[in-house]
Formats: structure tokens, C-alpha cells, sequence
């Protein structure tokens, strides 16, 4: 088979993948939980639940609150020993339930995760029925952008594809491919299951070729399933950003600002998919997630955790660093490990020694330009960025920006070009919103 | 208790940077240099050995004291910077040219060439060039005064004139290859080993300092243009500072258009021009006035020569 | 010989270059009212954009065809430059309450909790927002002076020493450059007043009473003592943070002295000092501690 990958643009950090992708470790649960209510993109969860209630592991704990959100169930049975603030690891505070949990509360869960669930039958279950049960499940994206997964596979127009992520393509995480390894029957399935809710006749499930053992075992797995490729990709960043995942699978280009069902294709992450089956065919919702210790290991860890109650061994505290939510390019800096696991966060990455900031003045030396995928001039757009010409900087085709770090990344004169972009396209959206009044 | 760090360092992604610094950037084309610049000082003895440490201080004298009391902050890069054009400049001038001389070429260089439009990574034109030409301009006697390659370290070479001087004044001359390749020839201190500068070549595109476009551009043009008009291509691509000028001066990051299509540009331009200076011009050289002439289009390369944007039917219109 | 022909050659070649120029000047001539260029005139020539158009240019064109200066208000031109441009155009100015910016926070390093974290980054607010900065309290002045480069007037500086922007009344024209630039919303247009009085809450943190009064020393705790003061009913709480209506406010100045926090600011109000001593501030802890994090 052919290794494809994308065209333009794209860059090759190094992939310091140190936490080991071969076991999945169980958290035992803790005894307390904050479920924020807002784990994804869209309107904040409505708490329907009050102070003094008692819950049980998985029960629906807040309901979507609008079109695009998701409901949040509890990680673990207890009482619901407050609705108010949580601090988030990124510093910003959220409306969530705390939980706290009683020996017995505590046993009653750890008994019922013993007995394993039996896997039901789904393949008589309507669209419209998979769809809400996938909603119902509080099921988001789990790369990381947490667009809730029934929105998505409800697109307007049947898709021709249902492409599953599996690149992985930012440095330290392993979590999918943990995931991939430890589940690859369940993700397979998970994977009809979404094609029967969102109508793809066809699946592709793109994966770098620096997972090959997660690459053989999900070839094994959907052996008895011809509408299901997987297709070995070769390993570069931004690989797993949608337009590039399905340039490099279809050579198919989304057109500026249009969704991926503009090509005929949904994406989902692999993690989402395995999220999926346990929402449809185990009836569990999603109250839990593969996250990535950097250096230390992966770790099935319940929504709603403390952070640092972690069973983490094997790592050194250090005087200073920049502890990243997500990955290293696309990941946001963290200021507290006392915070809640969400549904979107994928790992832990800590940066030692951080970067420092120090630029140097821009050489035109067009690494940049090199090294965006989108084709976009990145020192041109952030420069008029920055003089505040955010008209100039949108004919430069600001909005294309995916703001996937390459180009400050390349950057020789450590220039702070995604800053300033970022900065303009915040600009630009509320520039926007005020012509619209 | 899972707590990796003390204290939480606060970052925009992305989080990590390559290794790769503007100032490593500086010190692998100085690398690149040093063959050339050892056989030189091979060939031409003490005479080039002053002239490299003559230059290279004054352009680095020149740089700080702009910085500091004009500019008002000392930025470590751009000295390097400074560095490299002042290895630049020196490499561009034939060895027995006065110290006096260099010194204000270095002057002229820094001041002019590049602290006049803001400093690093604002001059249009490249600096050592714009040094370079001036003196060319200004003494022509001193700068063309070309010496042979010398036996004697201490001692200045007896006088003669360089390949294309003695094409352009009608003599007809024996080409040897190998001694242009090895450099035992007169000229420019950095024009004359060829091998060398092709070794320095072959470094930087190993590193990814620089990309081979506009050299290949160049050289290639060169030769086609030679062929078309009837002369030998060898003989213009190994004479003079074609080579110097194509791997060393017109791949300037700051000077040269940024994307492929116009970097092809550049270099075919830059040939073309070359050979029409050589061959009707009234100088025997052209490299440099090629380079700088087509250093004031770089903007306008750009602006033309830009890289197709995702998802964007057609070629994007060009923004004001 | 030859100079006499290259005088005429070139004499003729200037001659027919005027008419060509001369006739173009005339056949592309545009008609426009000169008012506009006068009503121009008068205006700062900041194009603040302070009156909604799209700069001093477009406000003149548009007085000048609307006919009407209704709803069109130059702030940096004031009401003295209004009533000339009403002059000019044989109209009436519409009167309008001159305005000035203000800070709605006081916190310095001095007041505010920090965080075990530090920012790296480009010094420049809109950016160091995408983080939470260096403090906890998320509603606090960033003090890199985004405000101060959006200023056209030279109205807002950072003084030597201070964290925090100050507003130079002299200056400030209200165009509303600064509230635009400010990504924590802290700046307010609000009314000069009569005499230059004003009273304002100098504080945007929304964080329950507890929370608030960790975070900064100079909070607003939203405990409503200044609300019962207020004689006018002016001072409203909406998400524990209170609010002075400058319509309603008659700058008596009685809600400065009560307010425990010391978060209502003035200027040009004589403070009546309050019989009994106000309650003292608790001492801030400087750093969250685990088990007492408040958001827990």
C-alpha cells in the first residue's frame, strides 16, 4: 500500500512520543469529581440536577443546552455536594457539579465496573435513534476541538466518507495510539456504528506510520469489513487538521471557510469513535478518557478528576515549566494541575525547559511561508496583524490560518507569529460581528 | 500528587521551537565560507588575511556603534549579521586594496546598506554588495588592481589582470579549468577558488541553510545565455564572482524573493543581466551590479511570486 | 543652432503636455460641495472613528449630504466644534454629553493575588488574554497598554512606575479607541458630568464576595453597602460587581467612604469621611492555597 500524506507546507518536530503506548493504566475513581459544564464547543450544559441530590455513575447530570452542546453525565455515584465555579487547568473559571462519593457509593462503582457489560446488538437501531443515542451520551470529539459528535454526523448532505483520525501527528501524546492498540475491535465497530448514523457508505481510517503495531492491529480488526480502509500515512504535522487528513487520503480540498462535508466527508477522531461504541453498544456514556502523561504513561482516567490526584509515577517536579493541555504545538499553557480532566483534553505535555521569549527581528527568510500548510504568507498576516490592518491582513486570506503553530514553529528569529495571528482573527471576528449590527 | 512544576510558564502555542536560530543561520554560511576564505589566504598571503580581519572589524565596530547610540538596543544577531557581511565585503575585494579603503566600503556597508533602512532584516539591498560597489565606483584603480597568487606569504604578487579585464581589453587568453577550479588565478580574494566556493555550496544546502534555486538559476542561465550568444560557459560561470555571487550574495534571505517561483526569477534575471554587463557593459564584472539591480524587484518578485492558498480556486489576486 | 532647435523641441513637447493635462484636469473634474472641505477643517483629523463613520472625511461628506446633524457628533471636536461645523452648514448642533474614558480597575501588583505561573509572550494585551496572565483575577487590568496605542488624542498613559493606565481629562475626546482596544471590556465611555464630577466602581471582577476579595485587595465584593447608601438609587449589583448609573448618580460622593474594599473611585467629589471607621480589609493571603481554592 501507498504511504500518502499532504501537499504543501507541514513539518517534522520531534516526536519525543516517551509515555509508552502499550498499556492503558485504570484510575481507580476518586472520591471527588467537578464536571464542568462547559467540556465543548457550543452552549454551556444545563444543570439539572441541585445540591443535596444523589447521582449515580453515568446519570445525566446536565442537558444540552442549546442545538450545538452536549449533556454531561457523572463519573462517579455520590452527592452533588455543590453547583458553582471550577477552575480550569487553563486558568479560567466554569460553571460545574461537584460530586462527592461515600465509601459505599465508591464500592457500588467499583463492583459494577468488575462486571463487565455485555456488548448489545445495534445494527437494528434507526438512524435517528443511533444519532440520539450518541447525543444522549454526552459524546464530543475527543481530538481536542470537542464539536459534539451527533451535530457532526448529522450533516446536511449524506456523506460519501467517514474519515477517522487517527494521525496523532503532535509530538509527546500517545493517547489514540494507546487507544488504538488496547481497543481495535471496539473501534471498528464503533466506526459502523458511525457510518450507519451518519450514512458514509465508506470509511477510511488514517494513520501515521510511526504507529505501525496500531496500524496491523486495526488492519486485523476490520478484516471482515471491505467498506473500511485503513490507510498508512506518513507521519507530519499538521497531518491530523482536517484539511489536511483529507487532502492526504482523497486529494479532495475543502474550499476556504467551508466544512469538511463540502468534500463529501466527516471526520472523526479515533478516540470519538471508540467513545462511540461504548455510548451505543455498551450504553455507557462518556464519563471517561485515554489522557497522555507526557514521559510517564497513558491513563483511562474519569471525567470531572483532579488532576493532580493522578496516580502519576516516574515524573520530577521542576522548578519551572510550560505544562501544556494538549500537545506542544496546538496544546494551551496550563497555571493549575488542581483542575478538572475534560472531556477534550488529550494529554499532559510539560516543556522543559519552556521557551523563552526573545525574538529577533524577521530576516525574510519565508520559513514560514515554507512551512504553512494552508499556503499562507504567515510573516505578511501577522505583521499587518499586528499594525492592526486586520482588512489588509483578511485579503491575505487571514481566516484560512488553522492556527497549527508551523510557522512560529520554523520561525529562525523565534518570531511570535501565531500570537499576532490569532490576535488579527480575533480582531477580524469581532469587526465581523459588529458590521452585521 | 501529580505536579510536574513549580511554577506554570504561560505560552502561546506551539510550545516547542525548531533548533534553529537567524544567528545559527549566520554561523553555517561563515562555515561555508571558510574554504574560500583559507585559500586565500592561501594563495594571497598576509595581504588577504588583513583584508579579512580589516573588514570583518570595522563592519562589527560599525554595527555597534550604530546599535548602541543611534538605535539605541543591541540586537546579538544582527552583530553577527554584521560579521558576515563584513566577511562578505572582504571576499569581494581584490587583496592589495588599501586598509583605508576597506574601512569605508565598511562603512558604507553598514550604513548606508543596511542601517539606513532599519537594520537587520529591512535593507533592500545587500549590504557587502552595496559596499563593494561603492568602492568599485569610488577607486577603480584600487579595486582593480588584481595581484597574482604568491609563492611568498608576506609579499604582495606581481600585477596582471583578471580573466574577464582581459577579455573585456580584447586579448585572447589560455583557459585553464583546473586553475580556476583549484584557484590559482588573480582576483577578488573569494572569486578565485572555485572548488571552494562549490564546497561551501554543497555545506549550506546539506545544513538547509539556503535552497538551491536561485544559484542553480543563475549558473543555468548563464550557461544557456553563453551558449546562445557563442561563448564558452565554463568559462564565464568559473570566471569572476559568478559563483561567489550566486551561492553567497544573491541567496541573501534578506535580499531574495521568498517563494520558489520567485527565487527562479531572481536567478534567471540575475544571469541574464550578468552576461549583458560582461559582454557589451562597460565593466568587466557583473555580477554584483546583476544582484543589486534585481534586489530593488525583490518586493515586486513577491508580490507576483505567491504561493497558492488551500482551498483557494485560483491564483490569489494580489493584496494591495 | 542646436540650442535654439532643443529649446523648441522641448518647448513644444511641454506645451502640448499642458493642454493634455489641462483638458484631462477639466474633463474628469469632480463637483463637490466645497462645505466639506471646510466642515473638514474643523475636525481633528484623528479619524478616531469616535462618530461612527468611517473617518473625519466620510463624517464631513455625511453631515454635509444629511442636512441634518442629528445623531452625528464628533467627540473629538467637542460641542464648541460641532456648533462651528453647524455654523458653516446653516444648521443647529445637536447637543451631546461630552464623555471620558474610564478604568474600571485600580488592581496593581501590590493588590492583586498572583499566580504560581508567569506569562512569556508578545507584551501586548489582546495576546496575553488568550492566557490568564499572571494573576488570578481575570478581570484585572493587563497593563500592557493596548489603550495607550490605540489612543490618537495622547489622552491615556501608563506613568512611569504604575501598572495601570491614567486618563488625562484635558485630552480625552470619548472617542471610544480605547474601549475597543481593551479585551477585558474595562474601559467605559461615561458622561464628564457637571463640573467634571464623576464617581465610578473601579473594579470589573464578577467573582462571588470570597473569591474576589482573594483575588484583589481593591475588589468590588458585591456586599451592596454602597447600594443601601445611595440616596438616588443609582448603584446597582449585577453578577456581584456593582454598577454606578451615571444618569441616576448625582455625585454626592456618600458611597466612597462605605465601601469596604475602597473600589469607588471619584474625581472632583469632596469625600465626606464616615463617622465610624470603616471596616478593615482582611489581610490577602498572596497565594490561593490548595485547600481553601475558592472555585473548589
Amino acid at each position: 500500500m501507498k504511504t500518502l500524506t499532504f501537499k504543501i507546507g507541514g513539518i517534522h518536530p520531534p516526536q519525543d512520543k516517551t509515555a509508552p503506548a502499550d498499556r492503558i493504566i485504570t484510575v481507580v475513581l476518586p472520591r471527588k469529581v467537578a464536571m464542568p459544564m462547559q467540556m465543548h464547543i457550543g452552549a454551556p450544559a444545563k444543570p439539572i440536577v441541585a445540591k443535596g441530590d444523589h447521582v449515580e455513575r453515568g446519570q445525566m447530570i446536565a442537558e444540552a443546552g442549546g442545538k450545538i452542546s452536549a449533556p454531561v453525565h457523572a463519573s462517579i455515584s455520590g452527592t452533588v455536594s455543590a453547583v458553582g465555579p471550577v477552575t480550569l487547568a487553563q486558568g479560567r473559571s466554569v460553571n460545574a457539579v461537584h460530586i462527592t462519593a461515600t465509601d459505599q457509593d465508591h464500592a457500588n462503582d467499583m463492583a459494577r465496573i468488575q462486571a463487565k457489560p455485555n456488548s448489545k446488538p445495534w445494527k437494528e437501531i434507526s438512524r435517528t435513534d443511533l444519532l440520539s443515542a450518541i447525543a444522549n451520551a454526552g459524546v464530543v470529539g475527543l481530538g481536542g476541538a470537542t464539536f459534539p459528535t451527533a451535530v457532526k454526523l448529522n450533516a446536511p448532505s449524506t456523506p460519501e466518507y467517514l474519515i477517522i483520525n487517527a494521525c496523532e501527528c503532535e509530538p509527546r501524546l500517545t493517547c489514540d495510539d494507546a487507544t488504538m492498540r488496547a481497543y481495535p475491535d471496539q473501534i471498528v465497530e464503533g466506526t459502523l456504528i458511525m457510518m450507519a448514523a451518519s450514512g458514509a457508505p465508506k470509511a477510511i481510517i488514517g494513520i501515521e506510520n510511526n504507529k505501525m503495531e496500531a496500524f496491523e492491529k486495526l488492519v486485523n480488526a476490520s478484516k471482515g469489513h471491505p467498506e473500511i480502509e485503513v490507510q498508512l500515512l506518513k507521519a507530519r504535522y499538521p497531518q491530523g487538521c482536517e484539511k489536511q487528513l483529507i487532502y492526504a487520503l482523497l486529494k479532495r480540498e475543502i474550499p476556504s471557510g467551508q466544512l469538511p462535508i463540502s468534500v463529501g466527508c466527516v471526520v472523526q477522531n479515533v478516540g470519538t469513535a471508540y467513545a462511540v461504541y461504548q455510548a451505543v453498544a455498551l450504553g455507557q456514556p462518556l464519563i471517561e478518557r485515554v489522557i497522555t502523561i507526557d514521559g510517564c504513561g497513558n491513563y483511562l482516567v474519569p471525567v470531572g478528576m483532579t488532576l493532580s490526584e493522578l496516580p502519576v509515577e516516574g515524573y520530577v517536579t521542576v522548578a519551572e515549566a510550560d505544562v501544556v493541555a494538549g500537545g506542544p504545538m496546538m496544546g494551551q499553557s496550563t497555571v493549575t494541575m488542581d483542575a478538572p480532566v475534560v472531556k477534550g483534553l488529550s494529554g499532559i505535555s510539560v516543556i522543559t525547559p519552556p521557551l523563552s521569549f526573545n525574538p529577533d527581528p524577521c530576516i525574510r527568510c519565508a520559513a514560514c511561508a515554507e512551512a504553512c500548510p494552508m499556503g499562507l504568507e504567515p510573516f505578511m498576516i501577522s505583521t499587518l496583524s499586528r499594525l492592526g490592518k486586520i482588512e489588509e491582513a483578511l485579503a491575505n486570506n487571514l481566516m484560512d490560518c488553522i492556527e497549527c503553530g508551523s510557522c512560529s514553529y520554523s520561525c529562525p528569529s523565534a518570531r511570535p507569529l501565531v500570537d499576532f495571528i490569532r490576535y488579527g482573527k480575533g480582531k477580524a471576528r469581532a469587526l465581523a460581528q459588529a458590521k452585521k449590527k | 500528587m501529580y505536579q510536574p512544576t513549580q511554577k506554570y510558564i504561560e505560552h502561546i502555542s506551539p510550545h516547542i521551537r525548531r533548533h534553529r536560530t537567524s544567528e545559527l543561520c549566520m554561523w553555517h554560511v561563515m562555515i561555508a565560507l571558510a574554504p574560500t576564505t583559507l585559500c586565500a589566504i592561501y594563495y594571497f598571503g598576509f595581504p588577504a588575511i588583513c583584508v579579512v580581519l580589516m573588514s570583518m572589524a570595522c563592519c562589527f565596530v560599525f554595527e555597534w556603534l550604530v546599535s548602541r547610540y543611534m538605535l539605541g538596543k543591541v540586537n546579538r544577531t544582527s552583530l553577527v549579521a554584521a560579521l558576515l557581511t563584513g566577511l562578505l565585503l572582504a571576499l569581494n575585494l581584490p587583496p592589495s586594496i588599501p586598509l583605508w579603503a576597506i574601512a569605508l566600503g565598511s562603512v558604507v556597508a553598514i550604513g548606508v546598506g543596511k542601517m539606513c533602512f532599519g537594520g537587520l532584516g529591512c535593507n533592500i539591498f545587500n549590504p557587502a554588495l552595496v559596499g563593494r560597489v561603492f568602492l568599485l565606483i569610488s577607486f577603480p584603480v584600487a579595486m582593480t588592481h588584481w595581484t597574482l597568487p604568491t609563492d611568498d606569504f608576506m609579499i604582495d604578487g606581481s600585477t596582471t589582470a583578471t580573466l574577464l579585464t582581459a577579455i573585456a581589453e580584447g586579448q585572447t587568453i589560455d583557459i585553464s579549468y583546473f586553475k580556476e577550479f583549484v584557484g590559482d588565478r588573480a582576483g577578488s580574494l573569494g572569486e578565485v577558488a572555485s572548488g571552494a566556493l562549490v564546497l561551501g555550496f554543497i555545506y549550506l544546502l546539506a545544513v538547509k541553510v539556503i535552497r538551491w534555486y536561485i544559484p542553480v538559476a543563475i549558473i543555468a542561465t548563464v550557461a544557456i545565455f553563453d551558449v546562445c550568444i557563442g561563448v564558452q560557459p565554463g568559462f564565464d560561470i568559473m570566471a569572476g564572482g559568478l559563483l561567489l555571487g550566486a551561492i553567497f550574495m544573491a541567496t541573501d534571505y534578506v535580499t531574495s524573493p521568498m517563494s520558489p517561483k520567485g527565487m527562479i526569477i531572481f536567478g534567471v534575471c540575475i544571469g541574464i543581466i550578468t552576461v549583458c554587463i560582461r559582454r557589451w557593459g562597460a565593466y568587466p564584472e557583473g555580477v554584483s551590479f546583476a544582484i543589486l539591480i534585481m534586489n530593488g524587484f525583490v518586493p515586486l518578485i513577491n508580490r507576483y511570486c505567491r504561493p497558492r492558498v488551500f482551498g483557494h480556486k485560483k491564483e490569489r489576486r494580489v493584496a494591495a | 543652432m542646436a540650442i535654439i532647435s532643443s529649446i523648441v523641441l522641448l518647448g513644444s513637447i511641454g506645451a502640448v503636455g499642458a493642454v493634455a493635462l489641462n483638458q484631462v484636469a477639466k474633463r474628469f473634474h469632480v463637483e463637490e460641495d466645497p462645505r466639506i472641505d471646510e466642515v473638514e477643517a474643523r475636525l481633528p483629523g484623528a479619524n478616531c472613528g469616535g462618530c461612527g463613520c468611517k473617518g473625519c472625511r466620510d463624517f464631513a461628506v455625511t453631515c454635509v449630504q444629511r442636512g441634518d446633524l442629528t445623531d452625528l457628533y464628533c467627540p473629538g471636536a467637542g460641542a464648541e466644534g460641532m456648533k462651528r461645523i453647524a455654523a458653516i452648514l446653516g444648521l443647529d448642533a445637536v447637543a451631546a454629553d461630552p464623555k471620558i474614558a474610564v478604568l474600571h480597575c485600580a488592581g496593581t501588583p501590590d493588590t492583586k493575588t498572583k499566580l504560581d505561573a508567569q506569562y512569556q509572550g508578545p507584551r501586548n494585551c489582546a495576546i496575553m488574554n488568550l492566557t490568564v496572565g499572571d494573576y488570578a483575577c481575570l478581570n484585572s487590568c493587563l497593563g500592557c497598554g493596548d489603550c495607550v496605542a490605540a489612543c490618537r488624542f495622547n489622552a491615556i498613559s501608563i506613568p512611569e512606575g504604575s501598572t495601570i493606565p491614567v486618563v488625562n481629562a484635558d485630552n480625552c475626546t470619548g472617542c471610544g479607541l480605547c474601549v475597543k482596544a481593551c479585551p477585558r471590556n474595562l474601559i467605559e465611555l461615561r458622561p464628564v458630568g457637571k463640573l467634571q464630577r464623576r464617581v465610578w466602581v473601579a473594579c470589573s471582577n464578577c467573582q462571588k464576595g470570597g473569591i474576589a476579595r482573594k483575588q484583589c485587595t481593591v475588589a468590588c465584593i458585591g456586599c451592596g453597602i454602597c447600594v443601601k447608601t445611595c440616596p438616588f438609587e443609582a448603584i446597582t449589583i449585577t453578577n456581584n460587581l456593582a454598577y454606578i448609573d451615571p444618569a441616576k448618580c448625582k455625585t454626592c460622593g456618600k458611597c466612597i467612604p462605605v465601601c469596604p474594599m475602597g473600589a469607588i473611585h471619584s474625581h472632583n467629589v469632596k469625600v465626606v469621611p464616615k463617622e465610624a471607621p470603616a471596616p478593615k480589609a482582611p489581610q490577602p493571603t498572596n497565594t490561593i492555597k490548595k485547600d481553601e481554592n475558592p472555585n473548589v
